[in-house]
């Protein structure tokens, strides 16, 4: 039976909580960057001129079919050639928020074209502007089926979040590594790396299903 | 034919049908009216054990429904069940989903199960529909498929659960003629409807239920010119000024 | 700009290429197995076994992917076989473990999404339990699921770039030796990012053909007008 040192792990605490702040700023900046890129990038593709929609569609399809891993590599790599340096921290956030943001648009997208076009048609109807019938009709409707879908979208950038650790940005999933590796203890960082991440993303999960039972719209069954 | 004693059940604290005693013979055509939610469906799916009941039992051709060791599927091979939203399989053609039971359930060959299929689609004026997909028809034509369906098992038992309130006038007529042809053959029916007129026209015996009770029944005359309960009425003169507008 | 080191590497980035694209199908086939098991499991409702696959699948599903790559290579398939692993056999098994529990989520809503009404109406004709299964609630399940099991493995093959921080000489890595030779690593990025894109990008344009399949709606459809 494999020998389970816990005293590694109480040892290694502050080290890893350290890393796990990283994670958790890495993440939130880039997934308010995305969300910001993700509605820039629907506002490109509905109301957008031809070339706009084109530049929002290409950029979408490029970041959503190509790895993760070979854009942090890019930016990391390719962007210091053109003269923008970047501390290994900020390319991982770039990074991470260019591709979040693709999918982030996707969500918001779908959310929109959701609502059925007879409610557009309805409040246009009754003289509400186009910005108004966005505000009081559509969004609230949206809101409810985006919010779940965002929720996992943050999660996804939480956990993308430990590839940063191969631009020698030293976050959780470095340092369960590097400890791994160090004290020659896989299992005991692994297990604790892995309970950590799922607290992390268990917060988020459970923070999603509140946010979204505050938008319910009475009477109704929330089916996305 | 069917038996129901002392049949209860309740859902979710609600007690949908309450202390039920009825029994239909062979050949007779019963139809159940009565206010929405007042629990006619739920009378119509207890028969073939798609709800399971509470308390009491419930006889169809003597076997009893309700028992824990009862073969369910073979009952249900008998009664066939025609639904207010068709119901069709999406993913099979019309002639599929004629076909797909008599074969695996009937062990049917396949092409008798086919000509058979010819024969009842015939029947229902939708011979030209055979390698359709449920998408591609209309309600009416959609809820004949579903009768010819049934039929196809050779049932000695048609329950109908509201068969064309999903439907439009023009399209409810089609089917409502396709019943009544099926009743002229003799086939033990029993009809859930919103349809007075029809209700009235083709039923022997008609039952009023109300809040998961019986409230009266008797010879569909007796029920529409001689209503005995006060609820009866109301709900018969509501239900006629609706049909009349 | 120096697009001749993909031409003058062409065979090895190849050679990179297809170990990608082997890891890809093993781990698709491995993980579509455990996945519908899982998926089959958790549907079922059967006390135990449904709470060990809620149990997989929720935990699988809260830790990257890396964490598995990483553990499973140095960690937990020496410490089983007493010896060092392949970096194939280590990449495939942290694939496996990882997509299944994903894939046992599209099973299981793919399962829920046929409609009650249809059940019932298979319920009412006699079919039993496995009739029901084979011939109603798989086929409409299976062609539902299909455009989310296409893009799992789209995410699949991406992810398989991560196989190249272990040591396996796939795809991405095969780029990394050369440029770490060359020092033209701009060049060699885009080149395998395009690579990724084709294959990704292709696959998506083919679900998206099937998704259009009359009969795949899932939503409840009011019946049509009475001229037909």
């Amino acid at each position: 039976m494999y020998n389970f040192d816990t005293s590694v792990i109480l040892e290694s605490i502050p080290f890893l909580i350290e890393g796990m702040k990283i994670t958790l700023f890495i993440s939130v900046i880039s997934s308010i960057c995305a969300f910001l890129i993700g509605l820039i990038i629907v506002f490109f593709r509905t109301m957008g001129s031809k070339p706009l929609k084109f530049i929002a569609v290409s950029y979408v399809e490029i970041i959503r079919n190509t790895p993760l891993l070979i854009q942090l590599y890019f930016i990391y790599k390719s962007l210091p050639a053109i003269g923008l340096m970047l501390p290994p921290i900020g390319c991982g956030i770039l990074a991470l928020s260019v591709y979040t943001g693709a999918f982030i648009s996707e969500v918001l997208r779908a959310g929109i074209n959701s609502v059925a076009s007879e409610q557009y048609q309805a409040s246009i109807s009754l003289g509400l502007s186009k910005f108004q019938t966005f505000r009081l009709v559509i969004f609230p409707q949206a809101i409810r089926i985006i919010i779940p879908p965002l929720g996992s979208q943050f999660i996804n950038a939480i956990k993308n979040s430990s590839l940063v650790s191969f631009i020698s940005v030293t976050d959780l999933f470095y340092r369960v590594y590097k400890g791994a590796v160090d004290d020659f203890r896989f299992f005991e960082f692994f297990i604790t790396g892995a309970l950590i991440y799922m607290v992390l993303t268990g917060t988020v999960a459970l923070l999603t299903n509140i946010f979204e039972n505050q938008f319910k719209i009475q009477g109704r069954t929330a089916k996305a | 034919m069917i038996t129901f004693e002392n049949v209860s059940k309740s859902y979710k604290g609600l007690n949908v049908l309450k202390n039920i005693n009825v029994t239909i013979a062979k050949e007779e055509i019963v139809a159940i009216i009565g206010p929405s939610g007042c629990g006619k469906s739920t009378f119509l799916k207890c028969i073939n054990g798609l709800v399971p009941v509470n308390k009491g039992k419930i006889f169809v051709d003597q076997i009893d429904v309700t028992a824990k060791d009862v073969d369910l599927n073979k009952i249900r091979s008998e009664v066939g069940i025609v639904f207010q939203q068709f119901n069709l399989f999406p993913h099979l053609t019309v002639m599929e989903n004629v076909t797909l039971a008599p074969i695996k359930v009937r062990k049917m060959k396949e092409n008798e199960s086919k000509i058979q299929a010819l024969h009842l689609l015939e029947k229902v004026g939708l011979l030209d529909k055979i390698d359709k997909y449920p998408e591609q028809l209309s309600g009416g034509q959609a809820q004949r498929v579903a009768i010819a369906r049934s039929l196809a098992m050779q049932p000695k038992i048609m329950l109908f659960d509201e068969p064309t309130s999903a439907l439009d006038p023009q399209m409810t007529q089609e089917v409502l003629d396709t019943i009544k042809t099926l009743a002229k053959e003799g086939m033990t029916m029993v009809v859930v409807t919103h349809e007075m007129n029809f209700a009235r026209e083709l039923a022997n015996r008609v039952i009023f239920l109300s809040r998961g009770q019986i409230i009266e029944e008797g010879s569909s005359d007796k029920i529409f010119d001689n209503p005995q309960s006060n609820i009866t009425r109301e709900f018969l003169k509501s239900a006629f000024k609706k049909e009349l507008v | 700009m120096h697009w001749t080191d993909i031409a003058e590497n062409y065979d090895f980035l190849m050679k990179g290429l297809f170990i990608t694209l082997k890891l890809a199908m093993v781990s698709v086939s491995g993980s579509l197995i455990i996945g519908i098991i899982l998926g089959v499991l958790r549907y079922s409702k059967l006390f135990l076994l449904s709470w060990f696959a809620v149990a997989y699948i929720e935990s699988v599903r809260s830790i990257p992917l890396i964490l598995f790559i990483v553990f499973i290579h140095f960690g937990a398939l020496p410490y089983l076989t007493g010896e060092p692993s392949s970096f194939f056999v280590s990449a495939c098994v942290a694939f496996i473990i990882f997509t299944s529990a994903y894939i046992a989520e599209i099973i299981r809503s793919g399962l829920n999404s046929v409609e009650k009404g249809h059940i019932d109406a298979a319920k009412s004709l006699g079919l039993n339990r496995m009739q029901r299964l084979t011939y109603i609630i798989l086929p409409l399940a299976v062609s539902r699921m299909t455009p989310a099991l296409v893009s799992q493995f789209i995410s699949l093959i991406k992810d398989t770039s991560l196989a190249s921080t272990i040591g396996l000489i796939e795809l991405t890595r095969s780029g990394e030796i050369i440029y770490e030779r060359t020092y033209h690593e701009t060049e060699i990025l885009i080149f395998i990012a395009f690579v990724y894109f084709v294959i990704c990008f292709g696959l998506s344009k083919l679900s998206a053909l099937w998704e259009t399949k009359p009969y795949m709606c899932t939503e409840h459809r009011e019946p049509v007008g009475a001229n037909q």
